[in-house]
Protein backbone atom coordinates (compact mmCIF):
# COMPACT_ATOMS: atom_id res chain seq x y z
CA UNK A 1 0.00 0.00 0.00
CA UNK A 2 1.37 3.35 -1.04
CA UNK A 3 0.95 6.20 0.92
CA UNK A 4 0.03 9.58 -0.58
CA UNK A 5 3.49 11.22 -0.62
CA UNK A 6 5.03 7.95 -2.44
CA UNK A 7 2.51 8.19 -4.97
CA UNK A 8 3.16 11.54 -5.72
CA UNK A 9 7.36 10.97 -6.06
CA UNK A 10 6.60 7.91 -8.08
CA UNK A 11 4.22 10.18 -10.36
CA UNK A 12 6.71 12.89 -10.57
CA UNK A 13 9.68 10.59 -11.79
CA UNK A 14 7.21 9.07 -14.06
CA UNK A 15 6.66 12.50 -15.31
CA UNK A 16 9.96 13.19 -15.49
CA UNK A 17 11.08 10.39 -17.36
CA UNK A 18 8.62 11.67 -20.40
CA UNK A 19 10.18 14.43 -20.64
CA UNK A 20 13.32 13.35 -21.67
CA UNK A 21 12.31 10.52 -22.87
CA UNK A 22 10.03 12.85 -25.12
CA UNK A 23 10.98 12.38 -29.23
CA UNK A 24 13.16 9.77 -28.81
CA UNK A 25 13.79 6.53 -30.91
CA UNK A 26 11.05 4.14 -29.92
CA UNK A 27 12.75 1.43 -28.63
CA UNK A 28 15.44 3.54 -26.35
CA UNK A 29 12.18 5.55 -25.01
CA UNK A 30 10.22 2.62 -24.37
CA UNK A 31 13.37 0.61 -22.87
CA UNK A 32 14.30 3.74 -20.01
CA UNK A 33 10.90 4.43 -19.16
CA UNK A 34 10.01 0.52 -18.61
CA UNK A 35 13.59 0.10 -16.77
CA UNK A 36 12.85 3.00 -13.99
CA UNK A 37 9.21 1.51 -13.76
CA UNK A 38 10.67 -1.40 -13.01
CA UNK A 39 13.43 0.20 -11.05
CA UNK A 40 10.09 2.19 -8.68
CA UNK A 41 8.41 -1.24 -8.50
CA UNK A 42 11.58 -2.85 -6.58
CA UNK A 43 12.26 0.23 -4.54
CA UNK A 44 8.60 0.75 -3.64
CA UNK A 45 7.91 -2.95 -3.06
CA UNK A 46 11.45 -3.43 -1.33
CA UNK A 47 10.88 -5.83 2.30
CA UNK A 48 14.26 -5.10 3.16
CA UNK A 49 14.46 -0.93 3.02
CA UNK A 50 11.59 0.97 3.71
CA UNK A 51 11.60 3.36 0.78
CA UNK A 52 10.72 6.65 1.07
CA UNK A 53 9.19 9.85 -1.08
CA UNK A 54 11.68 11.39 -0.29
CA UNK A 55 14.46 8.85 -1.25
CA UNK A 56 12.48 8.56 -4.31
CA UNK A 57 12.75 12.39 -4.90
CA UNK A 58 16.69 12.73 -4.12
CA UNK A 59 17.34 10.00 -6.30
CA UNK A 60 15.44 11.52 -9.21
CA UNK A 61 17.05 15.01 -8.55
CA UNK A 62 20.46 13.86 -8.25
CA UNK A 63 20.67 11.83 -11.30
CA UNK A 64 18.75 14.58 -13.33
CA UNK A 65 21.71 15.55 -15.14
CA UNK A 66 23.06 12.81 -15.98
CA UNK A 67 18.78 11.86 -17.10
CA UNK A 68 19.75 15.09 -19.40
CA UNK A 69 23.25 14.56 -20.83
CA UNK A 70 22.08 10.93 -21.61
CA UNK A 71 18.79 12.11 -23.59
CA UNK A 72 21.20 14.48 -25.37
CA UNK A 73 23.52 11.98 -26.41
CA UNK A 74 20.91 9.71 -28.05
CA UNK A 75 19.52 12.99 -30.21
CA UNK A 76 21.19 12.97 -33.38
CA UNK A 77 23.44 15.73 -33.85
CA UNK A 78 20.89 17.56 -36.03
CA UNK A 79 18.17 17.13 -34.13
CA UNK A 80 20.38 18.43 -31.18
CA UNK A 81 21.08 21.64 -32.87
CA UNK A 82 17.73 22.28 -34.17
CA UNK A 83 16.32 21.39 -30.92
CA UNK A 84 19.16 23.88 -29.15
CA UNK A 85 17.50 26.74 -31.85
CA UNK A 86 14.52 26.41 -31.03
CA UNK A 87 14.58 25.98 -27.63
CA UNK A 88 16.69 29.38 -27.39
CA UNK A 89 14.50 31.28 -29.56
CA UNK A 90 11.40 29.85 -27.26
CA UNK A 91 13.30 31.35 -24.66
CA UNK A 92 13.64 34.25 -26.13
CA UNK A 93 10.29 35.31 -27.13
CA UNK A 94 9.30 34.22 -23.87
CA UNK A 95 11.38 36.56 -21.92
CA UNK A 96 10.49 39.39 -23.99
CA UNK A 97 6.72 38.52 -23.67
CA UNK A 98 7.03 37.98 -20.05
CA UNK A 99 8.96 41.15 -19.69
CA UNK A 100 6.39 43.25 -21.94
CA UNK A 101 3.38 41.60 -19.65
CA UNK A 102 5.05 42.27 -16.53
CA UNK A 103 6.04 45.99 -17.44
CA UNK A 104 2.90 47.30 -18.69
CA UNK A 105 1.26 45.98 -15.57
CA UNK A 106 3.63 47.86 -13.05
CA UNK A 107 1.63 51.07 -12.00
CA UNK A 108 3.92 54.42 -11.32
CA UNK A 109 3.84 55.56 -7.93
CA UNK A 110 1.54 58.47 -7.20
CA UNK A 111 3.52 62.18 -7.23
CA UNK A 112 4.35 63.62 -3.83
CA UNK A 113 2.33 66.11 -2.53
CA UNK A 114 3.49 69.45 -2.46
CA UNK A 115 5.37 70.51 0.36
CA UNK A 116 4.11 73.34 2.04
CA UNK A 117 7.17 75.81 2.95
CA UNK A 118 6.53 77.58 6.67
CA UNK A 119 8.59 80.75 7.20
CA UNK A 120 9.95 79.99 10.79
CA UNK A 121 11.32 84.01 11.03
CA UNK A 122 9.73 86.30 9.34
CA UNK A 123 12.24 89.49 10.39
CA UNK A 124 13.51 90.61 6.23
CA UNK A 125 17.15 89.18 6.61
CA UNK A 126 19.58 92.84 6.44
CA UNK A 127 21.60 93.43 3.83
CA UNK A 128 25.38 92.33 3.25
CA UNK A 129 27.93 95.02 4.29
CA UNK A 130 28.75 97.40 1.49
CA UNK A 131 32.65 95.97 0.37
CA UNK A 132 35.44 98.11 2.06
CA UNK A 133 37.17 101.32 -0.76
CA UNK A 134 39.77 100.12 -2.44
CA UNK A 135 43.84 100.34 -0.95
CA UNK A 136 45.20 104.10 -0.28
CA UNK A 137 48.07 104.65 -2.58
CA UNK A 138 48.67 101.56 -4.63
CA UNK A 139 51.62 101.86 -6.33
CA UNK A 140 51.71 102.49 -9.97
CA UNK A 141 48.02 104.04 -9.44
CA UNK A 142 46.70 107.34 -9.04
CA UNK A 143 45.80 108.58 -5.98
CA UNK A 144 42.23 107.17 -4.90
CA UNK A 145 39.75 108.92 -2.06
CA UNK A 146 38.02 108.10 -0.02
CA UNK A 147 40.57 104.42 0.24
CA UNK A 148 41.33 101.62 2.82
CA UNK A 149 44.78 102.22 4.42
CA UNK A 150 47.71 99.80 4.02
CA UNK A 151 47.80 97.24 7.17
CA UNK A 152 51.18 98.37 8.88
CA UNK A 153 53.78 95.65 9.29
CA UNK B 1 33.39 13.86 -14.96
CA UNK B 2 35.98 13.52 -17.72
CA UNK B 3 37.38 10.08 -18.12
CA UNK B 4 40.86 9.18 -19.37
CA UNK B 5 40.67 6.66 -22.23
CA UNK B 6 40.67 2.95 -21.34
CA UNK B 7 39.55 3.88 -17.43
CA UNK B 8 36.50 3.71 -15.20
CA UNK B 9 34.75 5.84 -13.01
CA UNK B 10 34.39 5.64 -9.54
CA UNK B 11 30.15 4.29 -9.87
CA UNK B 12 31.75 2.11 -13.32
CA UNK B 13 34.12 0.03 -11.03
CA UNK B 14 31.26 0.03 -7.88
CA UNK B 15 28.60 -1.81 -10.52
CA UNK B 16 31.63 -4.02 -11.84
CA UNK B 17 32.26 -4.66 -8.03
CA UNK B 18 28.62 -5.67 -7.06
CA UNK B 19 28.12 -7.39 -10.39
CA UNK B 20 31.08 -9.92 -9.44
CA UNK B 21 29.38 -10.02 -6.40
CA UNK B 22 25.73 -10.69 -7.85
CA UNK B 23 27.62 -13.33 -9.97
CA UNK B 24 28.60 -15.31 -7.45
CA UNK B 25 24.92 -16.52 -6.52
CA UNK B 26 24.56 -17.19 -10.45
CA UNK B 27 22.17 -14.60 -11.04
CA UNK B 28 21.90 -11.97 -13.44
CA UNK B 29 20.86 -8.52 -11.94
CA UNK B 30 18.66 -5.68 -12.47
CA UNK B 31 19.33 -1.82 -11.71
CA UNK B 32 17.82 -2.23 -8.30
CA UNK B 33 19.92 -4.68 -7.16
CA UNK B 34 23.27 -2.73 -8.40
CA UNK B 35 21.84 0.32 -6.39
CA UNK B 36 20.65 -1.55 -3.27
CA UNK B 37 24.28 -3.48 -3.22
CA UNK B 38 26.24 -0.39 -3.35
CA UNK B 39 24.30 1.34 -0.76
CA UNK B 40 24.67 -1.68 1.21
CA UNK B 41 28.43 -1.93 0.54
CA UNK B 42 29.50 1.63 1.66
CA UNK B 43 26.53 1.58 4.40
CA UNK B 44 25.04 4.40 2.81
CA UNK B 45 20.73 4.59 3.04
CA UNK B 46 20.30 6.40 -0.32
CA UNK B 47 20.76 4.73 -3.53
CA UNK B 48 22.73 5.74 -6.78
CA UNK B 49 20.55 7.98 -8.49
CA UNK B 50 17.97 7.16 -11.44
CA UNK B 51 19.88 9.15 -13.55
CA UNK B 52 23.57 8.00 -12.71
CA UNK B 53 22.69 4.99 -12.19
CA UNK B 54 21.25 3.91 -15.38
CA UNK B 55 23.65 5.77 -17.78
CA UNK B 56 26.75 3.69 -15.90
CA UNK B 57 24.93 0.35 -17.05
CA UNK B 58 24.19 2.18 -20.63
CA UNK B 59 28.26 3.24 -21.15
CA UNK B 60 28.85 -0.01 -19.82
CA UNK B 61 27.54 -2.04 -22.00
CA UNK B 62 28.87 0.46 -24.51
CA UNK B 63 31.92 -0.49 -23.38
CA UNK B 64 31.12 -4.65 -24.14
CA UNK B 65 31.50 -5.07 -19.99
CA UNK B 66 28.00 -5.71 -19.77
CA UNK B 67 24.78 -6.98 -21.79
CA UNK B 68 21.31 -6.82 -21.11
CA UNK B 69 18.01 -8.92 -21.77
CA UNK B 70 14.46 -8.49 -20.99
CA UNK B 71 13.09 -10.85 -18.75
CA UNK B 72 10.62 -12.97 -19.94
CA UNK B 73 7.20 -10.75 -19.52
CA UNK B 74 5.52 -13.82 -18.41
CA UNK B 75 7.21 -14.42 -15.69
CA UNK B 76 6.80 -10.36 -14.43
CA UNK B 77 3.28 -10.72 -15.78
CA UNK B 78 2.73 -14.10 -13.17
CA UNK B 79 4.55 -11.86 -10.19
CA UNK B 80 2.20 -8.32 -11.25
CA UNK B 81 5.03 -6.44 -11.32
CA UNK B 82 6.85 -4.51 -14.43
CA UNK B 83 9.78 -6.65 -16.75
CA UNK B 84 13.44 -6.39 -15.78
CA UNK B 85 16.12 -5.54 -17.36
CA UNK B 86 18.86 -8.00 -16.56
CA UNK B 87 22.49 -7.62 -17.10
CA UNK B 88 25.29 -9.88 -16.46
CA UNK B 89 29.16 -9.65 -16.98
CA UNK B 90 30.36 -10.11 -20.27
CA UNK B 91 33.78 -11.91 -20.29
CA UNK B 92 35.69 -8.86 -20.87
CA UNK B 93 33.63 -7.48 -18.24
CA UNK B 94 34.27 -10.06 -15.61
CA UNK B 95 38.67 -9.77 -16.35
CA UNK B 96 37.80 -6.05 -15.93
CA UNK B 97 35.89 -5.97 -12.76
CA UNK B 98 38.56 -8.86 -11.04
CA UNK B 99 41.46 -6.54 -12.31
CA UNK B 100 39.69 -3.39 -10.66
CA UNK B 101 38.96 -5.55 -7.16
CA UNK B 102 42.40 -5.92 -7.37
CA UNK B 103 43.46 -2.79 -7.74
CA UNK B 104 41.18 -1.61 -5.02
CA UNK B 105 42.12 -3.94 -2.34
CA UNK B 106 45.73 -3.13 -2.65
CA UNK B 107 44.75 0.50 -2.79
CA UNK B 108 42.87 -0.12 0.27
CA UNK B 109 46.09 -2.32 1.87
CA UNK B 110 48.22 1.05 1.03
CA UNK B 111 45.77 3.89 2.40
CA UNK B 112 43.85 1.85 4.73
CA UNK B 113 40.76 4.18 3.98
CA UNK B 114 37.05 2.73 2.33
CA UNK B 115 36.19 4.60 -0.93
CA UNK B 116 32.85 6.08 -0.67
CA UNK B 117 30.16 4.91 -3.33
CA UNK B 118 28.82 8.24 -5.79
CA UNK B 119 25.59 8.81 -5.58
Amino acid sequence: MMTTGMRIAVAIVRAWTRLYTWRLESSVRDARRAEIESDLWEHVHEPERAARSLDVCTRLVLGMFDDVRWSIGQRSPRFSRRAIVVAAASLTVFSIWWMRTTASRVEAPPAPDVPVVHWINREPIPPPPPPPPPLCNPPGLPVISPCTQWPRR
Amino acid sequence: MRRKPGTLVPLEEWILSAAIELRRRREDFHGYQIAKHIADASDRKLLTAYGTLYRALGRLEAMGLLRSRWEDPQRAADERRPPRRLYSLTDEGLDTARATRRARASAHARTGKRRVAPA
